[in-house]
C-alpha cells in the first residue's frame, strides 16, 4: 500500500513532463518546416532572377542593331546586368536586381515605342518570353514574403518564441517591393491595334 | 456540462479553422469550364468540358477554364495564379495544370501555366494562343468561340499540332469517348463512391481506420480512369488534381 502511494503523483509528474516535451518537440519541428519554405522561396526566387539574367544579352543582341539611338538606355541594362552578376549576397544583391528591373522595363518601353523593331518576330518572342519571367519574379517573391511573414510571426508568438531564442531561429527579412514592381510591366503587343 | 461547452466551442473552433480559407472570393472549381458570370452557352460548356476531361484521361495535362466578371483589386497575374493553386488544378508530381482565365468586364485574359509543363506550353506558345486565337474572338464578343478555340488550341500544342490562327475548324478529336464510354465511367464512378462507402461502413464496425483517406472529404486519385490525379473530386462533386505547382508562366492579353 504504500508502494502504491508515490504511484500516482510519478504518473502525474511524468505525464506532465511528456507534455512539455511533445510540445517543444513539436514547436520545434514547426519552426524548422518554416525555416525551410523559406529557403525553398529563397532558391525559387534564384531560379527566376537567374531566368531573367540569361534572357537580357539575347534580348540586347535582338535590338541594339536596330536602335542604334537608344545606346544609352541599352548600355544601362548591360550595366546594371553586370552589377548584379558581381553583387554580394543581401541587400546589394536585392538593390541590383531592383536597378536591373528598372533598367530593362525601360527598355521595353522603348522598344515598344520603334513599331519597326517591336513587330520583329525574335523581338516578339523576347517581349513574351521578359513578361513572363518578370511575372515568375514577382509571384516568387510573393510566395518568399508569405512564407517569411509565416515564419517570423511564428517565432514571435508564445510558446514558439522560447524555442525560437533557444535555437537560435532569427527573423527574415521581407523584400521591400521596387516602385512599380509588383506587377509584371503589361507591354502592349499590338501597338494602335 | 462544462465538458460539453468545451466540446462545441472545440467543435465550433474547428468549423471556424475550416471556414477560414483565404480565398472566398475565387469561384468554386465545378467542372472544368466554370463559367461564373454565365456568358458560356450550355453546349459549348458540355461539350469543351467532355473534351478535357477525356484530354486528361489520355494522359495530357489538366486544364480548366474559368469565365469570370473582374480579378476585383488583384492584378490579373496574381489572381490568375491563386484561382490556379486553389483549385489544385493538376497532378502534385507532375505540375501539369493549365488555367485559361477571361475576365470579361475587365477585358483581359491569362494562359497560366503550370511550372510542369512549360517546356511544352512555353510562354511564347502561350502567346501564340492568346494573341491569335482568343483575343480576335474575344474582340468579336465571341465569347464561347473564345473558350472553345482557346481550350482545343492548349490541347493541340500539347499533341504537337500547329494551332491555326484565326479559323480554327472544330474538329472532333481523336480521343472524345463514344456515349457507352461516358456511361460506363460514369457507373464506375458511382459504382466506386458507393464500395468505399461500403467499405469504410464495415470497416469501421470492426474497429479498421478505413475513413483516414476520407476524412477531410476527398477523394485523391478520383473515379475516373486509372491515372493519378484525376477529375475525380469527393462527395463534394469535382476536384483538382492534388495541386499541382505553379510559378507564373503563361501569358495573358487585354482587348
Amino acid at each position: 500500500m504504500s508502494k502504491n502511494k508515490w504511484i500516482a503523483p510519478v504518473a502525474v509528474v511524468s505525464g506532465i513532463l511528456l507534455l512539455i516535451i511533445l510540445t517543444l518537440t513539436s514547436s520545434y519541428n514547426g519552426l524548422v518546416d518554416r525555416e525551410l519554405k523559406v529557403d525553398q522561396s529563397v532558391a525559387d526566387l534564384d531560379v527566376q532572377l537567374q531566368r531573367r539574367f540569361d534572357l537580357i544579352p539575347n534580348l540586347v543582341k535582338s535590338v541594339e542593331g536596330a536602335l542604334e539611338q537608344e545606346r544609352e538606355i541599352i548600355g544601362k541594362v548591360t550595366e546594371a546586368r553586370t552589377r548584379y552578376a558581381s553583387a554580394g549576397s543581401g541587400n546589394e544583391r536585392v538593390a541590383a536586381a531592383g536597378e536591373l528591373e528598372g533598367a530593362l522595363s525601360r527598355l521595353l518601353v522603348v522598344v515598344e515605342s520603334y513599331p519597326q523593331v517591336a513587330s520583329l518576330q525574335n523581338v516578339r518572342d523576347l517581349q513574351v518570353q521578359l513578361e513572363g519571367t518578370e511575372n515568375r519574379v514577382a509571384q516568387a517573391r510573393r510566395t518568399y514574403n508569405e512564407t517569411v511573414t509565416d515564419f517570423n510571426r511564428a517565432i514571435r508568438r508564445f510558446p514558439r518564441s522560447i524555442i525560437a531564442a533557444i535555437f537560435g531561429f532569427e527573423k527574415r527579412t521581407l523584400f521591400e517591393a521596387v516602385a512599380g514592381a509588383d506587377a509584371a510591366p503589361t507591354v502592349d503587343l499590338n501597338p494602335g491595334g | 456540462m462544462a465538458k460539453k461547452t468545451f466540446f462545441l466551442s472545440a467543435l465550433f473552433g474547428v468549423i471556424l479553422l475550416g471556414c477560414s480559407s483565404p480565398a472566398a472570393s475565387l469561384p468554386e472549381f465545378t467542372a472544368p469550364v466554370v463559367d461564373s458570370i454565365g456568358r458560356v452557352s450550355a453546349e459549348v460548356e458540355t461539350q469543351i468540358n467532355s473534351e478535357l476531361i477525356s484530354f486528361q484521361q489520355s494522359g495530357g495535362p489538366q486544364i480548366a477554364v474559368a469565365v469570370v466578371d473582374t480579378t476585383g483589386n488583384a492584378t490579373l497575374e496574381n489572381y490568375s495564379i491563386d484561382l490556379a493553386r486553389s483549385w489544385g488544378i493538376g497532378d502534385k508530381e507532375k505540375d501539369n495544370g493549365v488555367l485559361v482565365l477571361i475576365a470579361l468586364t475587365d477585358r483581359t485574359l491569362r494562359i497560366e501555366v503550370g511550372s510542369g509543363v512549360e517546356g511544352e506550353l512555353t510562354d511564347i506558345t502561350a502567346a501564340g494562343i492568346v494573341d491569335s486565337v482568343m483575343l480576335p474572338r474575344l474582340r468579336a464578343n465571341d465569347v464561347d468561340g473564345a473558350v472553345r478555340d482557346g481550350a482545343r488550341a492548349v490541347m493541340q500544342v500539347w499533341r504537337g499540332e500547329n494551332i491555326v490562327s484565326e479559323q480554327i475548324v472544330p474538329s472532333t478529336p481523336a480521343d472524345e469517348p463514344t456515349p457507352q464510354q461516358s456511361i460506363f465511367s460514369i457507373i464506375l464512378f458511382f459504382g466506386l463512391i458507393i464500395l468505399f462507402i461500403t467499405i469504410a461502413a464495415t470497416g469501421k464496425k470492426r474497429g479498421v481506420g478505413v475513413l483516414g483517406p476520407f476524412g477531410a472529404g476527398t477523394i485523391y486519385g478520383g473515379g475516373f480512369g486509372n491515372h493519378r490525379g484525376g477529375f475525380g473530386g469527393g462527395f463534394g462533386g469535382f476536384g483538382g488534381g492534388g495541386g499541382g505547382g505553379f510559378s507564373g508562366g503563361g501569358a495573358g492579353g487585354s482587348w
